[in-house]
């Protein structure tokens, strides 16, 4: 007959020990419940294999599977790492987009609008008096600050590229930071499971986390493969994690900004920026090397546009220097576009050399060139004669703020997503304290009935033994 | 659904942020009273209030124009009053020529013509307003009386009033005080010689020239008129315009006050209620209970 009593002595310490390690498990979860990107931990407790003997079958206890169990989703994961790259391309493209929209002031009212505005009036005050000299040093004056909004904003506009800069180089040294904290962890992992021993839960953890910091800076491709090494590479093919090594980005200035390149195992060096389709880089890439650059484009346009129509009817013009009626008017602007646009200093010296007078007039009482000049504000000399001056740049602060609103609106929405789905991944591996205390009380209770068991069979063995 | 501790401080912490995120909004369209705030605030609206913005400049510079077309016009209408009402005087002196007291005629004239002569020399803010754009030289010879006509005294003042729209005014003396070679002051001139001479014929040979000068003195300062009327309509139809245009600039742009302080109270009784459930919801726990 199988030793019974003994054997109930080994099913309560079975039962003990691994209550134990099921408290300690609950406990594991509970310390770490506000941890970020821990998944909680579930011990799985397994019947041990009964004894067959000639009178039944006789129980032999529980025990605790050696790896612990990690309760998480695969395919959520991954999906929040998309949605990181979503999320960090347009809070990226808004944050410098928003820098851009400074710029431009319109809502003070101090910006290129009302400079504009100023600077058409005034050749309308010359045309009321053309040989006054207020009228001519405020046109002046009025010349001035319009070049200096249109100097400013242009530099003000490559600044913000520039800053991006910055942004972008700082990126690429986190991203090879994280890369190679990835690779040593795909190594711990190896080392820990190797044999199938063992689960290395909290190294998976970290490299959860790690992939989605990585995937909110740049869009990458990911898979973990039979021996549990997780495999990236960016959106077009190039290695950053294999196994246990990892490839590193770098940035160089081409044509005056940082480009990123991705550096091979031989050192030759492929220029990926193009190829970046998400993530923080791209905000940051787009909005300085797409965006921003169209600004920059419309606004030279404009004041090419100014200047070139300006000169043009400036130089048909007779200055009150000139001999009435022969076209002696100066070039009013120097400068080719919105960087460099000047009044002619000449003119600026000399208020005399504003031509307002037209060659079939004489000086210093005609006003026709001045005249002609003012009605330039209506004429439609831009888009190809479809808009006037006001009108395009108008509709450029327009589509900057537009721009600035789809940053935001798709910002927002991505983050709704994002939110769900992190929920989502919350439900499956968060921890729930009350599920945990429920846990705990339950293991508790365990515990103690497996206690009284043992005092039980103590005292059945006592009794035996006094039997005799 | 399974809810961890985590979701439930996530989503407490977006939520107040979105409430927080539309209180600082009306409070700062309240502070600025505007509703627009940045180009993104409302980019479909913000073209538009930069174009009313555009257009009310515009509106503006055009009746400072008008105004300062009207007082010139005003103060040319004085100074032809002036002068009409001289010429008159020396008419009534041709036609009726007193026989005995020909030397008192004789001064009167003279002193008529002198006027004159300071008159069609009158400047409007350092400018000569009958030499066509010759401002800054006087049209007529005070001693002779000569018209000074070189090139481009023949030419006219203008106003812009309107987008390719302008009025212009006669500023050329001799079209004014010279009629069919009849030079005003060179007139008085030989009548003031015609009376001291005491020559009938001289004296009844200037009537004509004089009447035919009234008229056309008449005639301009007649067609000064109807450009000051057409001045005038010009600017009230440029100020209801632009009423017109800032109410319509004013509903995209300026925050409605009333309406805004009630959306603040609102926002402000939400964001209380939400600080409210969330510190009841996030509190408790099994542990209390048991």
């Amino acid at each position: 007959m199988a030793n019974i009593i003994y054997g109930m002595f080994n099913v309560a310490r079975t039962a003990l020990i691994t209550q134990q390690k099921a408290i300690d498990v609950t406990a594991n979860n509970i310390a770490n419940v506000n941890t970020k990107g821990y998944s909680r931990q579930r011990v799985t407790l397994e019947q041990n294999e009964p004894v067959y003997y000639q009178g039944g079958t006789l129980g032999t206890g529980v025990q605790a599977n050696r790896v612990i169990q990690r309760i998480y989703d695969r395919f959520v994961n991954q999906q929040l790492a998309e949605s990181e790259s979503d999320l960090g391309r347009w809070d990226a493209q808004l944050e410098t987009l928003e820098k851009a929209e400074l710029m431009f002031d319109e809502t003070s009212g101090y910006g290129l609008n009302d400079a504009l505005s100023e600077f058409w009036n005034s050749w309308q005050e010359l045309s009321n008096n053309p040989d006054g000299y207020t009228e001519r040093a405020t046109l002046i004056a009025d010349t001035q600050n319009l070049t200096d909004v249109f100097n400013h904003l242009s530099a003000d506009l490559t600044q913000v590229q520039s800053d991006s800069d910055a942004s972008i180089t700082a990126a690429v040294e986190k991203i090879n930071t994280l890369t190679s904290e990835i690779a040593e962890l795909n190594l711990k992992i190896a080392e820990v499971e190797a044999g199938n021993l063992h689960s290395a839960n909290d190294f998976r953890d970290q490299r959860d986390l790690k992939l989605q910091e990585l995937s909110e800076l740049i869009d990458v491709d990911s898979f973990e493969d039979a021996d549990g090494y997780l495999t990236i590479t960016t959106a077009n093919g190039n290695t950053l994690v294999d196994r246990t090594n990892s490839w590193e980005l770098t940035t160089h200035t081409v044509d005056g900004f940082q480009d990123v390149f991705w550096v091979s195992g031989t050192g030759t060096e492929e220029n990926i920026t193009e190829a970046i389709d998400n993530g923080k880089l791209k905000g940051w890439i787009e909005a300085r090397d797409t965006i921003i650059p169209g600004y920059l484009e419309d606004l030279d346009e404009l004041a090419a546009g100014i200047i070139s129509a300006v000169n043009g009817r400036h130089s048909l013009g007779t200055d009150l220097t000139g001999t009435t009626g022969t076209a002696s008017g100066l070039d009013f602007f120097t400068g080719a576009d919105a960087s460099d646009i000047e009044i002619n200093t000449n003119i600026a010296d000399n208020p005399n050399l504003i031509a307002a007078a037209s060659t079939s007039e004489a000086i210093p009482g005609g006003s026709e060139n001045a005249v002609a000049i003012a009605e330039l504000q209506n004429d439609l000399l831009m888009g190809g004669g479809t808009a006037t001056f006001d009108d395009f740049y108008n509709s450029l602060a327009s589509n900057v703020g537009n721009d600035v609103y789809q940053a935001e609106v798709n910002g927002d929405h991505q983050a709704t997503v994002n939110q769900q789905l992190a929920t989502y991944q919350q439900e499956v591996s968060g921890v729930s304290l009350d599920e945990e205390m429920v846990d705990l009380i339950q293991f508790q209770s365990a515990y103690a009935a497996a206690a009284k068991l043992v005092t039980t069979v103590d005292e059945m063995l006592e009794k035996l033994i006094n039997m005799v | 659904m399974r809810v961890s501790s985590r979701i439930m401080a996530a989503h407490i912490k977006s939520y107040l942020a979105k409430q927080s995120t539309a209180l600082i909004e009306t409070q700062t369209q309240i502070s600025t009273r505007k509703k627009i705030n940045s180009l993104s605030d409302a980019p479909g609206d913000i073209g538009k209030v930069l174009d009313y913005r555009t257009t009310l400049s515009k509106i503006e510079q055009y009746q400072d124009n008008i105004t300062d077309a009207k007082t010139r016009v005003e103060y040319t209408e004085t100074v032809l009053g002036q002068i009409n009402g001289l010429v008159n005087d020396a008419q009534t002196i041709a036609s009726n020529p007193d026989t005995e007291n020909r030397e008192a005629l004789a001064l009167q004239v003279a002193n008529i013509r002198d006027q004159i002569a300071g008159l069609v020399n009158t400047k409007y803010a350092d400018s000569y307003l009958f030499h066509g754009d010759l401002t800054d030289t006087a049209p007529f010879d005070v001693a002779t009386g000569a018209y000074d006509a070189s090139l481009g005294s023949d030419g006219s003042n203008s106003v812009m009033v309107g987008e390719d729209i302008q009025i212009t005014f006669k500023a050329d003396g001799s079209d004014m005080f010279i009629e069919s070679g009849d030079n005003l002051i060179e007139v008085l001139d030989d009548l003031e010689a015609a009376l001291l001479a005491d020559d009938d014929v001289a004296i009844a040979a200037a009537v004509d020239p004089l009447y035919r000068i009234d008229d056309q003195l008449e005639l301009v300062r007649s067609e000064f008129s109807a450009a000051y009327n057409r001045l005038e309509a010009t600017d009230e139809r440029w100020t209801s315009f632009s009423n017109a245009v800032e109410t319509m600039r004013s509903e995209l742009e300026d925050t409605d006050i009333t309406a805004a302080a009630v959306d603040l109270q609102l926002q402000q009784t939400h964001y209380e209620v939400l600080l409210n459930v969330a510190a009841q919801v996030i509190q408790p726990t099994l542990m209390d209970f048991l």
